[in-house]
């Protein structure tokens, strides 16, 4: 039994009038409940139990004064064992429960080991990002990796599918479904990858000028005045007719010119190659040429002719531009592009006249070649050019 | 059969283990006469006498040095470090000779003793009776470090403990010794210690822990159950080294999320190195960042800030939606 005296209600009050008792003898009570309303000078307080238990005494009835640390009831508290109980520590206090652990000691059996792919799905965190991004369920998706890993092949599988079921149609890849978009294929799809890893590697100085062609005869074949051109040119300087392999920082010099020539097609770029030009008469040349302009637009061109170019020409200027900023085939280091042919006014002689100019641009990567080597290029060219 | 709690289990074990073996000596600071700071050794002076329970001065490194010499002599020596923050003085007898005695001598010498140290915060314990460095100890190779979570389990772990011919790091969760009572028969039947324990079993996510903190982490899980209906599957590690990376392994590629939640700093603490293991093994079948739910990186605090530091069920129960709620 545990007599509750009156606590100091405030500010040091000297007593408290009781109110209104809550409880009577006898009552259960539990901790916080209110026991009594206790006036003092400035307010009307309830007393909350002090702990859960069983009332045994009130000392006074409503109207009676109970000064300050007297006794105000008796309870006969639940536990009262709680005090003597060893805390079993010097230091610290520990918490006792009452919760019963009712568990085995080994805890919960593992029922076997599972094989991996009946529990989880066996995905990277990539290939569930991009399951995620395309909207693709993974317990959907049958993998056909390793022990069932999926792999990006499964996840563009069920994206096919899925396109397939939502608008009747299939898309070859991932990267190409979003709406009027359409895959770049054969040629161009070459072209893109190449250009871009052109691009990536390449260092390109473009040189332009003009070759004056004031001399040539009525009716000059001009390509083929453009390949005896740069044969000269290659005789002049041997560095441009060579391939560059990067990774070995390696240039191998060709003795003679396969020359590509550019041409242009509906379904792309194709460059076909005259092997040896040196070795070959003009109208051979010529005849190959021709016979290579007619494969290209019935694309019945041999894929051994369009292999091992060492030096490639482009005549744009067939249809518009004068000068190009021509991009480099690797492992190629050098490329020439003729522009439009246009007249222009100039002195000679110390009188006007109107000569035709033959618009040159020449690219080479800078990696190999230096400027020095790109100007004498061009001039030996252009010397070749303007004679008759 | 009475229910008893986690320490009158540790001393149930010991007075089991004493009984059967005579080669059982125990040694520490005011565990004779007095019973021990936690009083695990209570009774046990009077039961065994001088020989078998010995009062050893204030001199950690001392006491270790001692153990280390009977444990190499052929006795088995339990010794009571007062609280984990004592140990430090006697890292250099245990990193630098027990752990290392048998890979010393070639075989020749090895280390049958178990270091018995209370540790964790919760208690309203000063500075340095609240340590959780269990890392330090699992970073030693030649040392297992053994925690147990429920009186069985401690009964059952001090036992395997005492038997095992190597030096064991038993660490005694505070915060549990008198929280939880369990039924535990006292016929000697030891755990094995190479084993994590699966306390509930789920397929929505696996919490893993040890020690006191599996308290809040259980709370963590009936409150996942109620109030979204997911059902965790509550894994206590219980020896923290070595590892049974196995059973932690078929439980996550169960469920693809895990979440660690432990006491100690989280800087190099022991779910640092779970998370390290689970990424390398479980790497297939995360559905989730693996997360660690822990105490900060600072010195644990005084009584007024120790619910602060100790992860909360709140605390654990948000990371676990978090993880939950990844995608």
């Amino acid at each position: 039994m545990t007599t509750f005296n009156l606590p100091d209600l405030g500010e040091g009050l000297p007593d408290a009038e009781i109110r209104e008792w809550y409880v009577q003898v006898d009552d259960i009570i539990k901790v916080d409940q209110p026991m009594v309303a206790m006036e003092t000078a400035k307010a009307l307080v309830d007393i909350p139990a002090p702990f859960s238990g069983k009332i045994t005494k009130l000392y006074g009835k409503p109207g009676d004064i109970i000064k300050t640390g007297k006794a105000l009831i008796d309870i006969e508290a639940e536990i009262s064992a709680k005090k003597n109980i060893d805390q079993a520590t010097v230091v610290g206090n520990l918490q006792l429960g009452n919760r019963i652990i009712d568990e085995s000691p080994l805890g919960i059996q593992q029922k076997q080991i599972s094989t991996p792919n009946q529990n989880g799905i066996k995905a990277t965190p990539a290939i569930r990002a991009l399951a995620k991004k395309f909207q693709i369920n993974l317990n959907d998706c049958k993998g056909t990796g390793p022990n069932g890993q999926i792999l990006v092949a499964d996840i563009e599988k069920m994206i096919q599918q899925k396109s397939s079921k939502e608008n009747g149609t299939t898309t070859n890849s991932l990267f190409s479904l979003a709406s009027g978009y359409e895959p770049l294929r054969g040629v161009r799809r070459v072209m893109a990858s190449t250009m871009k890893q052109t691009q990536l590697s390449i260092v390109p100085v473009t040189l332009v000028d003009d070759a004056d062609i004031h001399a040539w005869p009525e009716k000059t074949d001009i390509t083929l005045r453009l390949i005896r051109a740069v044969m000269s040119a290659c005789q002049r300087e041997p560095r441009l007719n060579a391939w560059f392999d990067e990774s070995k920082l390696a240039l191998c010099k060709h003795n003679q010119i396969d020359l590509g020539l550019a041409m242009d097609a509906p379904e792309g770029l194709f460059v076909p190659v005259l092997k040896n030009v040196a070795q070959e008469s003009a109208v051979n040349l010529r005849k190959t040429i021709d016979k290579f302009k007619l494969e290209v637009k019935n694309r019945s061109i041999s894929p051994d002719d369009l292999l091992g170019a060492t030096f490639v020409l482009s005549n744009v200027g067939v249809f518009a531009g004068r000068y190009a900023t021509p991009i480099i085939i690797p492992p190629m280091v050098a490329i020439l592009a003729a522009g439009r042919i246009n007249e222009k006014v100039v002195v000679e002689e110390g009188k006007i006249s109107v000569h035709k100019q033959l618009p040159l641009s020449l690219t080479v990567d800078h990696r190999v070649i230096t400027g020095g080597e790109a100007a004498r290029f061009l001039s030996a060219l252009m010397l070749d050019l303007q004679a008759a | 059969m009475a229910e008893i709690t986690l320490i009158e289990a540790i001393t149930q074990a010991l007075a089991y283990e004493m009984a059967v073996d005579e080669e059982v000596i125990l040694l520490g600071e005011d565990i004779g006469v007095n019973g021990g700071v936690f009083r695990a050794t209570s009774e046990l002076f009077k039961r065994f006498g001088a020989d078998r329970v010995l009062d050893t001065p204030l001199a950690e490194s001392m006491i270790a040095g001692l153990t280390i010499g009977m444990a190499t002599q052929g006795l088995k020596p339990v010794a009571e470090f007062q609280f984990m923050g004592f140990s430090y003085p006697a890292l250099d007898q245990i990193i630098n000779h027990a752990a290392r005695f048998r890979n010393r001598t070639r075989g020749r010498l090895h280390c049958p003793l178990v270091f018995r140290m209370p540790y964790g915060t919760g208690i309203h314990a000063p500075e340095h009776h609240s340590e959780s460095t269990e890392a330090l100890f699992a970073h030693i190779p030649g040392l297992r470090v053994v925690i147990p979570s429920s009186p069985a389990r401690a009964y059952g772990l001090l036992l395997a403990s005492i038997r095992n011919p190597d030096p064991v790091i038993f660490l005694e969760p505070t915060r549990l010794y008198r929280l939880n009572k369990q039924k535990v028969p006292d016929i000697g039947v030891a755990l094995p210690l190479d084993q994590s324990f699966i306390l509930r079993e789920g397929i929505d996510i696996t919490l893993i822990s040890w020690g006191s903190m599996l308290h809040e982490t259980l709370l963590a899980a009936d409150k996942l159950l109620q109030e979204k209906g997911m059902h965790a599957e509550v894994i206590d590690v219980a020896t923290i080294k070595p590892l049974d990376i196995n059973t932690l392994l078929s439980s996550v590629e169960k469920t693809g999320r895990c979440v660690i939640i432990h006491e100690a700093a989280r800087y190099c603490g022991v779910g640092a190195e779970i998370v390290a293991q689970l990424s390398e093994k479980a790497f297939l079948f995360l559905q989730a960042p693996l997360q660690r739910v822990t105490g900060y990186d600072v010195t644990v605090p005084y009584a007024q800030l120790e619910k602060q530091y100790l992860p909360s069920v709140t605390r654990i129960y948000n990371v676990i939606e978090q993880t939950l709620e990844f995608t």
